[in-house]
């Protein structure tokens, strides 16, 4: 048991001193002395196993109730001592009356300090935290649970999509063939047609010559308008096919979003439960209770210095230490409990988000990997080729035949290359109208299969950058 | 002297003629006025019974005075008159300290009178008379008694009501005014019959004393009145009240009301449908209730769908300030059952609910019904107070614990609120936690025993402010006195005390006034240890 000696000690030798003229007064006084600090030792000593009880249970009224012990034996022994002395003297009863106020000084202004308060405000902390451990676990299990299979779905749905490309791509496959070999047998005609042409020429001059080029160059002009029409049949027949498919894609898109949707309100509880954390652990973290302590360990010194005598002062420090190492308990066991909740909350509800939590939850490049796969099956390639170079796969290809053509003609008469150019000009420019009508065409249905299958279009469907976003609380 | 008689001349009997009554322990001596004889020359000066004399021509009272009878109002006044070479109507000037009440502290006046010899009356035919003009002391005018002798019974009973009325000593004022007004029919009589100094002076005495006796006049409004009506009474009030609230609060709403359970699935779910729409949610209870790092929710749930409610944001912090204002200044129990109508909020949110994870709507309550007693419209608010059903015809709690800085008097009536809201945690609040007392030679002592406020002591007060007790008024502060100036001892503290008296008004034919029984506290003594605040000393009830 610890003693607290120093304040019995002051007031038994100032009990020396005091020459009073009835000496049973010395006799009640020192026996109250004797008497009051055997129970303050007692009351003392059981108050330091209240504050170091680490226990769950609440020590505030117990410390109230002890401390009221201490005043109750101070009642019956100091503040009473001279009951019994019916005048006393004046140097007795001041003396009584100093060493009571004193003391009940000493009791009051501990009982201030709210010790057994401040105990159990640590001891809540303490099991509040590790209560809130325990929520998180079952938060974030609930959260895994629940985001697994939405993940999966909303996994599963890109890749649908994409299979679906494929199947969209495969169908239209045949179509493409038709178009690669009309555009082969185009040029293979043109060349037959100039080796034709340059073997004439040889034989044939003059009027007769010019009327044969111009005829086989009707012959062979309107052929080939015959088969850029057929073309651009085709090419119209592929965007159709494409378009056709837009509802279906729209129903993978829609399924998706749903997904989204759900993933959103899942992962929402996650910023959600990590401000709750910040809030928490700003009041109740080791940080917090760490503070509540210091505040107490200032407190508990300051009363040690208040007190009015050095007897008190030295026995309050000494109560004091011992109560304030006690008390460290809780906070040994507290930082122990936080260090369990980093353990197993950092990176997820607690601390920097992890990335591979991130990667874990969101899944953000699952999408970009098959935006990229998309890419790589060139079917907006393609579409953009035909889209922007419409006109010069039409267009070109022809000015280049009319110039081969009319190379032909350099060693013909001036007048017979003047008709023959005026024709080819004049076929050229009617061929040219329709082209260009049919380039807008195409060029329009281009765009709106671009609009539904585009790898921007994908992208932005398909982002989950933002759940990333929501995952983090931004 | 009149022509119809004479009078006799007590010679060596000059002297103020009053009589007073030694106050020579208290800290400032003086002797209190207890009677002013009809003849004698204070009379109509100004002086008033309970007036204490402080000084005596400039000269004050002191202490070791309570040794001399010769003093001012004493037996042998005379004697120091004659002492002093005084003169038949010399004028003297009387001290007095008065009390300003209702008010506080003293008033310090000077009143000057006339000594006059003693004289005693013949009639014209040589019969001894009470007073010039008088009758003969032994005629009885058919009432029971001579004159004479009623004149010097009407005299104590005078002196005792106009000096001892209202004073701590065990006094019923509505006893004595039934005894005063006994004397009521021969006062008026002496007075018709027998128009003279003596009969005039013992009518306006009379008259002062039936003021006196019947007590200060106050006027207290039916607002003043509202703490006392009896709970059963104003909890079937509220309860009515608070049902029918409710009825129509469901009704007005049921358009936008949605079936709380079974629930749109918060993750997969349309939350469209419940967004924004009102739900009526089934009575939580206190095991509904969970705490999420310090931080409170009500629960409900059902068919895996639930509802979770911040009971920390404003609408239900506004609903639970209510609730307790209910156990204030209704009754202080209601069973902690809420019935809710809440709007159902946009995000979902997920709670660990008894170690489970559960993702639920979240909710803000709207209206509220509260152990089927008290209905409290949230959407009503003024200064962040959400009043129930009924509250308006409710005194408002006015009690709270008086800053360090509150007077005496603030003390006192902050007790008075306390006792009329029924906090008795608040009553034992403002008594002193020390305690002095006086050895037999008069030293002080101070003691820690607590002032209790006694259950007992708190049910009688209680009783009693519930029952014939109307109000209580702060009337007299007295001039604070140290008990301890701190010199006393090594570490003595200074501690003052002021006393206080308080008004008990209670209801007679029509009229609130004060009025007094032997068991009431009238006076009460408050102290404070070093400048604190200040705190009940006296260990009673009103």
């Amino acid at each position: 048991m610890a003693s607290y000696e120093k304040r019995k000690k002051e007031l038994q030798d100032a009990l020396k001193l005091l020459e009073t003229d009835l000496p049973t007064e010395d006799t009640f006084l020192d026996k109250a002395i004797e008497e009051y600090f055997k129970a303050r030792d007692e009351v003392l000593t059981d108050l330091l196993e209240l504050a170091g009880d680490l226990s769950d249970n609440p020590r505030a009224s117990d410390w109230a109730n002890k401390l009221n012990r201490g005043k109750e034996v101070l009642k019956n022994t100091l503040e009473t001592a001279l009951r019994y002395v019916t005048v006393p003297s004046a140097g007795g009863l001041a003396f009584q009356q100093m060493a009571f106020n004193y003391e009940n000084t000493f009791w009051k202004s501990l009982e201030a300090l709210d010790i057994g308060t401040r105990r159990d405000a640590l001891m809540i902390m303490r099991k509040d935290l590790r209560a809130y451990h325990d929520d998180l676990k079952v938060k974030w299990e609930k959260i895994t649970s629940e985001n697994r299979p939405l993940l999966e779905e909303s996994r599963k749905a890109i890749k649908e999509l994409v299979d679906y490309v494929d199947k969209s791509i495969g169908q239209t496959a045949p179509i493409f063939k038709q178009l690669q070999v009309f555009a082969g047998d185009f040029n293979m005609d043109f060349k037959e047609l100039l080796k034709i042409v340059k073997d004439k020429a040889r034989e044939l001059a003059g009027k007769t010559f010019g009327e044969f080029v111009i005829q086989a160059m009707r012959a062979y002009l309107n052929r080939q308008q015959g088969k850029a029409k057929q073309a651009v049949s085709i090419l119209q027949r592929i965007l159709d096919e494409m378009s056709a498919l837009k509802d279906e894609y729209e129903q993978h898109i829609n399924y998706y979003r749903d997904r989204v949707i759900s993933e959103v309100r899942v992962l929402t509880a996650v910023p959600q439960s990590r401000r709750v954390t910040d809030e928490f652990l700003k009041k109740g973290g080791v940080d917090p209770a760490k503070e509540k302590y210091m505040e107490l360990t200032r407190l508990v010194e300051r009363w040690g210095t208040d007190l009015p005598t050095n007897g008190l002062k030295d026995d309050a420090k000494e109560f004091g230490k011992a109560v304030t190492d006690k008390l460290f308990g809780h906070i040994v066991e507290m930082e122990k409990s936080f260090k369990d909740f980093v353990d197993q909350h950092k990176g997820r509800l607690f601390g920097e988000l992890a990335r591979e939590v991130e990667v874990e939850m969101v899944d953000d490049r699952y999408a970009e990997d098959f935006a990229s796969a998309l890419a790589g099956r060139g079917l907006e390639t393609k579409l953009r080729e035909w889209n922007s170079d419409g006109r010069r796969l039409l267009e070109l290809d022809l000015e280049d035949t009319f110039r081969a053509f009319e190379d032909t003609l350099e060693d013909q008469p001036e007048e017979l290359q003047k008709e023959v150019r005026a024709y080819v000009g004049a076929f050229k420019n009617e061929l040219n109208r329709d082209m260009e009508e049919w380039v807008k065409k195409i060029q329009s249905s281009s765009d709106e299969v671009l609009a539904i299958y585009g790898i921007d279009k994908f992208r932005t469907n398909f982002e989950r950058r933002k759940l990333l976003d929501v995952l983090r609380g931004n | 002297m009149s022509s119809s008689g004479r009078s006799i001349i007590e010679e060596g009997s000059l002297a103020t003629g009053i009589i007073t009554y030694p106050l020579l322990d208290q800290p400032t001596p003086a002797f209190r006025v207890s009677w002013i004889p009809w003849d004698s020359g204070f009379r109509g000066s100004g002086l008033m019974v309970r007036d204490e004399i402080v000084a005596v021509n400039g000269v004050p009272i002191e202490k070791q005075a309570s040794a001399s009878w010769t003093s001012i109002g004493q037996y042998g006044e005379n004697q120091f008159w004659t002492k002093q070479g005084a003169r038949e109507r010399e004028v003297v000037t009387l001290t007095i300290r008065r009390k300003q009440c209702p008010g506080a502290g003293w008033a310090t006046l000077d009143f000057k009178g006339e000594l006059r010899l003693k004289q005693r009356y013949l009639s014209a035919d040589e019969r001894w008379i009470v007073c010039p003009g008088g009758p003969e002391p032994n005629v009885e005018d058919g009432f029971p008694g001579a004159w004479g002798g009623w004149v010097e019974e009407l005299t104590r009973h005078l002196t005792n009501v106009l000096e001892n009325s209202w004073h701590p000593r065990p006094f019923s004022s509505r006893f004595e005014l039934e005894r005063h007004l006994e004397y009521e029919a021969r006062v008026n009589y002496f007075a018709e019959h027998y128009p003279t100094p003596l009969s005039a002076a013992l009518k306006e005495d009379w008259l002062t004393g039936r003021a006196l006796l019947s007590g200060r006049k106050y006027e207290i409004s039916a607002d003043d009145l509202k703490y006392r009506r009896a709970e059963e009474e104003q909890v079937a009030e509220v309860a009515a009240a608070a049902r029918i609230k409710w009825d129509e609060f469901v009704n007005a709403k049921a358009g936008e009301t949605v079936e709380p359970f079974p629930g749109v699935d918060p993750i997969r779910g349309d939350l469209s449908q419940i967004v924004g729409k009102f739900v009526k949610l089934p009575p939580i209870t206190n095991r509904d209730w969970i705490s999420e790092a310090g931080h409170n929710w009500f629960v409900s749930g059902q068919d895996k769908t639930y509802y979770f409610v911040d009971a920390e944001a404003p609408a239900a912090d506004r609903m639970l300030l209510t609730v307790r204002r209910y156990k204030r200044i209704v009754a202080p129990h209601v069973r902690d059952e809420y019935s809710l109508v809440c709007q159902v909020l946009g995000e979902p949110r997920l709670m660990a609910v008894h170690g489970q994870g559960i993702f639920g709507m979240q909710a803000e309550p709207v209206a509220a019904l509260v152990g089927d007693a008290m209905f409290i419209d949230l959407t009503v608010e003024e200064n962040g107070v959400s009043p129930f059903a009924g509250e308006a015809a409710f005194r408002q709690p006015s009690a709270a614990l008086p800053p360090d800085s509150a007077s005496p008097r603030q003390v006192l009536e902050a007790f008075v609120a306390a006792l009329k809201e029924g906090d008795q945690s608040l009553c034992k609040q403002l008594f002193a936690d020390w305690w002095v007392s006086e050895l037999s030679d008069g030293r002080r002592v101070l003691n820690s025993s607590e002032v209790v406020l006694t259950d007992n002591t708190w049910e009688d007060s209680r009783r009693r402010i519930l029952g014939e007790v109307y109000g209580i008024e702060v009337v007299w502060v007295d001039d604070s006195r140290v008990l301890f100036s701190g010199n006393e001892f090594e570490g003595a503290p200074r501690i003052e005390e002021v006393t206080a008296e308080i008004d008990h008004i209670g209801y007679f034919d029509g009229e609130y006034a004060t009025f007094s029984k032997p068991s009431f506290n009238r006076f009460w003594t408050l102290q404070r240890v070093n400048n604190g605040p200040w705190r009940i000393s006296s260990t009673q009830g009103i």
